[in-house]
């Protein structure tokens, strides 16, 4: 798995289950995601994950993975940044 | 089942239950032998199981060292939570997650700490120690803080530092060594030589990786006693891996579960994957490399395990 895959693997795992793992489990959800796409996985079969250890380990992965809005702490401060990142409500 | 022997996985050569890991007829990595468990009714193993305490020592019939010792940080008995988000994502039904970041120091190595430790104390050692890629050296730190023994941890001086302050704060002696995990280890196998200390990954590794098999114990457990047909879980020294298949096998073996052993899938990073090279080019030793990775603990170009880990990966 390249670094850009393991990145990937972290952010999956974070954004569909709620659990952030460390660059370990970054790899091992990747490899998953690979096997899955590779069709090497039936859609039936019964699998276990081994997440081995925390996110906050290695927190710095998560660098660029997101943006902030930073704003004034006023409405239309507010209103300006969230049209122009147009997020759907 | 109080152990028997240290049994030397290659030419089976045994030992007493010492602090030693090699064999001096072949070199060979020992481990921890048990006496049969032919016979053995597995509703009354299932019973004592049960009726154990919340933590990994619930499998106390299956480890080296059978319950926990005085002031020992619990370990195990992590969550396995459905991920049925994640599944929907890549076409699957059945996916879990065996969150082992529940840990008291968030991560498997309380486990294998814990084993290690445990044994270390009933062979009257008084300073515990490690080589470490982080996780491990949270665990050591943490856990002989609370044993109130004396320890050292050899860390690489690159290492992350959320993983050198999570150590750091329990108190133990941090050595920071100018080169790659695999230098840090061959650094404290030498030390190892002359000083009455129990390294919990090299003098004490026969007890310490018995510590992984409880992941497998509580999969099963956690299933309402039934096996996944597949796992895929992370490969650095190859022990997790396949001491993780060893423990769906004992139990099988014993009549615990019944049914097909999973498929394993183990993962490694592309800047560090001897074990994923030699299976590729059909070879049964791991060629040693230097790692370059953001995986750091996954960065062991010299896998203790690998050839093991390979025989395990159908």
């Amino acid at each position: 798995m390249t670094d850009d895959e393991i990145r990937e693997g972290i952010r999956l795992l974070a954004r569909t289950t709620g659990i952030f793992t460390e660059t370990a489990g970054g790899v091992t959800v990747a490899v998953l995601a690979k096997l899955a796409q590779r069709g090497d996985i039936d859609a039936s079969e019964r699998v276990v994950v081994y997440i081995t250890g925390d996110g906050l380990k290695t927190i710095d992965c998560a660098r660029g993975t997101f943006e902030t809005w930073e704003i004034d702490p006023t409405v239309e401060s507010f209103e300006q940044a969230s049209e122009r990142l147009a997020v759907p409500a | 089942m109080p152990p028997e022997s240290l049994r030397c996985k290659e030419c089976k050569t045994t030992y007493p239950l010492e602090a030693r890991y090699v064999c001096e007829q072949c070199f060979g990595p020992l481990e921890v032998a048990y006496p049969s468990l032919d016979g053995a009714d597995p509703a009354e193993l299932r019973r004592r199981i049960q009726a154990g305490p919340p933590s990994l020592w619930r499998y106390g019939d299956f480890l080296p060292v059978a319950a926990p010792p005085p002031r020992a940080l619990e370990a195990g008995l992590t969550p396995l939570l459905r991920a049925d988000g994640l599944a929907e994502q890549l076409g699957l039904e059945h996916v879990w997650i065996k969150n082992d970041a529940a840990n008291p120091t968030h991560s498997f190595k309380d486990r294998v700490v814990s084993m290690a430790i445990a044994r270390a104390r009933e062979l009257g050692f008084e300073t515990i120690a490690c080589a470490s890629t982080g996780n491990l050296a949270n665990a050591v730190a943490a856990h002989a803080a609370a044993a109130g023994l004396d320890s050292y941890v050899f860390i690489p001086f690159d290492l992350e530092e959320q993983k050198v302050l999570a150590t750091g704060v329990y108190g133990t002696n941090l050595v920071a060594v100018r080169g790659n995990y695999d230098d840090v280890n061959r650094l404290c196998t030498e030390l190892s030589a002359d000083r009455n200390w129990a390294f919990v990954n090299i003098n004490m590794r026969p007890y310490y990786s018995e510590g992984s098999k409880t992941l497998a114990f509580e999969t099963v457990e956690q299933l309402a006693f039934s096996l996944p047909d597949r796992v895929v879980c992370p490969i650095a020294s190859g022990s997790l891996f396949t001491k993780l298949a060893r423990g769906f096998e004992e139990w099988v073996e014993v009549g615990l579960v019944e049914g097909r052993l999973p498929v394993f899938n183990g993962a490694q990073a592309e800047g560090c994957s001897p074990v994923a090279t030699a299976l590729q080019d059909g070879q049964d030793f791991c060629r040693p490399v230097r790692p370059s990775t953001i995986a750091k603990s996954r960065a062991i170009g010299n896998p203790a395990d690998g050839p093991y880990a390979e025989r395990s990966t159908p």
